[in-house]
């Protein structure tokens, strides 16, 4: 039986690593600093094949230790999740049962799982599912997942879709992971009562989850939520204010549900308030890492993705990081900042005075001390696959070109 | 499109789940931290959040669709910025409530209560609809399914609100059917009610005021006088630019405007009934029959 297991650990390594597009520089050890590699350009994970040795040898270490975990492998056929799989086949059945829990005989099931359909990165239920089975190993030794954290990270999904749907209709875009927007299809009205429709199973299902502290802490990311979006409506005059709401915003809106996602799945894995901690800070750290890097796409993105830099945050009189850097620089964005870029010309003006700066470099350099945090939190946790998964993530998180 | 009568801004619903909870009592008094009125703080933030979800739905629904070929120029500008603040108002309702909901950690309570949610957003996907939402009447139209929409899109949300209610002051699962049979009623006979000002109040809603078609005269009328659908379908798609002075004077001829005044008055009967059999006399009870035969009143 372990021999099949090792087997197919292997015939996984090998499909992995002849998936990665450009294997870059060989690390010899998975040191956080050698990951980010200098080069913004990197869109790979820089896995060495012998470092995966090493990790398979690891989990062969573990599967021979002791009868227990032999049998546990037994009953749970599932292969243990590979960082490069990373939970794929879970993801594929998590859209399916949110598209299940969804069904109604009316429109709205269209419109509702539309965004469902295992397009989008499900970047969050995928941190979600890694933290779990991290904290498991970390707490019980074994990486089955509960299935309140299996609900958990279905919720967080839902609740991401939910107000992705009203943004866009806030926002009047007219596309959403290369497809028309639900508000450009169906209208503003039904778009928003699909949001609503999509947060009102989604709170039915974390009541199923039964433990009020869990469902607590969700409850607080949809006021978050909702927050993050009137603190952006509003802006500050004072300089110094300016990148501490920004900051904070960035918490709110993009950050909060990673953070208390983990934190919720910590809980629930019985973690005590060390744990649930180191959940919460891992979580808030790749997630305002994430937003931060969003940021900066905004001002660099290149052809191949979306015809040319798109400057959305600008033109929708959003002043991001790469801007709040700029500023030190362009005193001139200042009064730019404050008039929402309005006037004619702002739009192209502050563009070029962000491309001038050292903005974009700031913010990148931001957003590896977040992940920098973020290892540095995870690292603290017992090793184990899903665990090195969760680094190399960051890393991911900092490179992605879209 | 629909009407909303002045009632709606007196807060009736928390006052109505107030009440119910107050005639119902607790089981376990001693249990829960009571203020002198019989009312938990639990009940008491759940008949909030449940006037508050009320509220952030009919924001919601005030959401206009817009498109450039429509509109454009500043008044686009103006709609797209009303709608901003509906969704945000809204949705900063919606959330309050969800994590007022969660507060008051019992799980039964959050269930009935989204699940209310759903119903009323998929309420707004029933039967055929113009371009700005409003549904569009056709002859095979019931009371049966006026009951069925009407439940979902309003009903629901005050049904099981009462039915929450007892939930939190311990009671049995027979009582909090019928608690929840009590605010279906009352939500339908409000409706009733609501589907006859047009027709009742000429005052305030003087011949030529937009009428939802969908209504109950309207459905019971065109039961037994299925030609009001040919005028209703004249002047194309949209449901806001009809002739409703002249629809108005066709129901009022019609026995429509009857047939749903005496079945405001069945469904009173029906919540008085469940009031009555079920629990006991008191000042509370009392209260709650007199607003409910208000609506009896036009």
């Amino acid at each position: 039986m372990s021999s099949s297991m090792r087997g197919r650990a292997a015939r996984l390594l090998y499909s992995a690593v002849n998936r990665t597009i450009a294997p870059t520089t060989v690390p010899s050890t998975l040191n956080a600093s050698a990951i980010y590699g200098l080069n913004s350009r990197c869109c790979v994970l820089p896995v060495a094949s012998h470092n995966r040795t090493r990790w398979v040898q690891y989990e062969q270490s573990r599967e021979l230790s002791s009868c227990s975990r032999v049998l546990q492998q037994v009953q749970e056929p599932e292969v243990l999740p590979h960082p490069d799989t990373l939970d794929d086949h879970h993801l594929i059945h998590m859209f399916s049962d949110i598209k299940e829990e969804l069904k109604s005989h009316l429109e709205i099931y269209e419109i509702a799982k539309y965004y469902f359909d295992g397009q989008g990165k499900a970047v969050r239920p995928m941190i979600t599912l890694l933290m779990s089975r991290s904290i498991n190993t970390h707490l019980h030794d074994h990486a089955r997942l509960f299935n309140s954290q299996r609900e958990v990270a279905k919720v967080a999904e839902m609740i991401h879709t939910a107000s992705l749907v009203h943004d866009d209709v806030l926002d009047a875009s007219d596309t959403r992971r290369g497809k028309p927007s639900v508000n450009s299809l169906y209208g503003q009205r039904k778009a928003v009562m699909a949001g609503d429709y999509i947060l009102s199973v989604a709170s039915t299902m974390l009541a199923r989850i039964r433990n009020e502290e869990a469902i607590v802490m969700l409850s607080q990311v949809l006021s978050d939520l909702v927050q993050g979006e009137f603190m952006q409506l509003g802006s500050k005059e004072n300089e110094n204010e300016r990148f501490a709401h920004y900051l904070k915003k960035t918490f709110k809106k993009t950050a909060s549900l990673l953070a208390y996602s983990c934190k919720a799945v910590a809980l629930l894995s019985g973690g005590d308030e060390n744990v649930q901690e180191v959940a919460f800070q891992y979580g808030r750290n790749v997630g305002i890492a994430f937003q931060l890097v969003d940021d900066l796409l905004d001002f660099v993105s290149s052809s191949n993705m979306m015809g040319k830099p798109t400057a959305t945050d600008l033109k929708l009189g959003l002043a991001t990081a790469p801007v709040l850097f700029a500023c030190e620089k362009f005193p001139e964005l200042n009064p730019m900042i404050m008039r929402r870029f309005q006037e004619p010309g702002d739009v192209h003006k502050a563009f070029e005075f962000v491309h001038k700066s050292d903005g974009l470099e700031q913010t990148q350099f931001l957003a590896r001390q977040h992940c920098e945090e973020a290892i540095r939190v995870i690292s603290s946790l017992k090793p184990s696959s899903e665990q090195k998964a969760l680094i190399t993530l960051t890393d991911k998180v900092l490179n992605r070109m879209k | 499109k629909v009407m909303y009568s002045g009632r709606d801004n007196v807060q009736t619903r928390e006052l109505i789940v107030l009440l119910i909870s107050k005639v119902a009592g607790h089981v376990h008094p001693e249990l829960e931290e009571t203020q002198p009125a019989g009312v938990s703080l639990r009940q008491r933030s759940l008949a909030e959040i449940s006037e508050m979800i009320h509220i952030a739905h009919l924001i919601h629904k005030g959401v206009v669709n817009l498109s450039p070929i429509v509109f454009d120029g500043t008044l686009l500008q103006d709609l797209e910025y009303g709608n901003k603040i509906a969704i945000l108002c809204g949705d900063y309702f919606l959330t309050s409530a969800f994590a007022g909901l969660a507060a008051l950690r019992n799980v039964k309570v959050m269930e009935l209560i989204s699940t209310a949610v759903r119903d009323f957003t998929e309420a707004e996907f029933i039967g055929v609809r113009d371009d700005q939402g409003n549904q569009i009447p056709d002859a095979t139209m019931t009371m049966l399914e006026w009951e069925k929409k009407n439940f979902l899109a309003a009903g629901s949300l005050l049904a099981k609100s009462c039915q929450a209610t007892l939930v939190l002051a311990g009671h049995s699962d027979e009582l909090q059917q019928k608690a929840f049979e009590f605010g279906k009623q009352i939500a339908f006979a409000w409706q009733a009610y609501s589907d006859l000002q047009p027709f009742t109040d000429l005052y305030c809603y003087p011949p030529g005021t937009t009428i939802d078609l969908t209504s109950a005269p309207v459905i019971l009328h065109l039961q037994s006088d299925p030609s009001l659908l040919r005028l209703i379908s004249a002047a194309g798609d949209s449901m806001e630019h009809r002739d409703f002075k002249k629809i108005h004077h066709v129901v009022m001829a019609g026995r429509g405007v009857q047939e749903t005044k005496d079945l405001c008055k069945s469904y009173i009967q029906a919540a008085l009934n469940v009031l009555q059999d079920v629990f006991e006399p008191s000042d509370a009870r009392t209260a709650l029959e007199n607003i409910i035969k208000v609506l009896t009143t036009y």
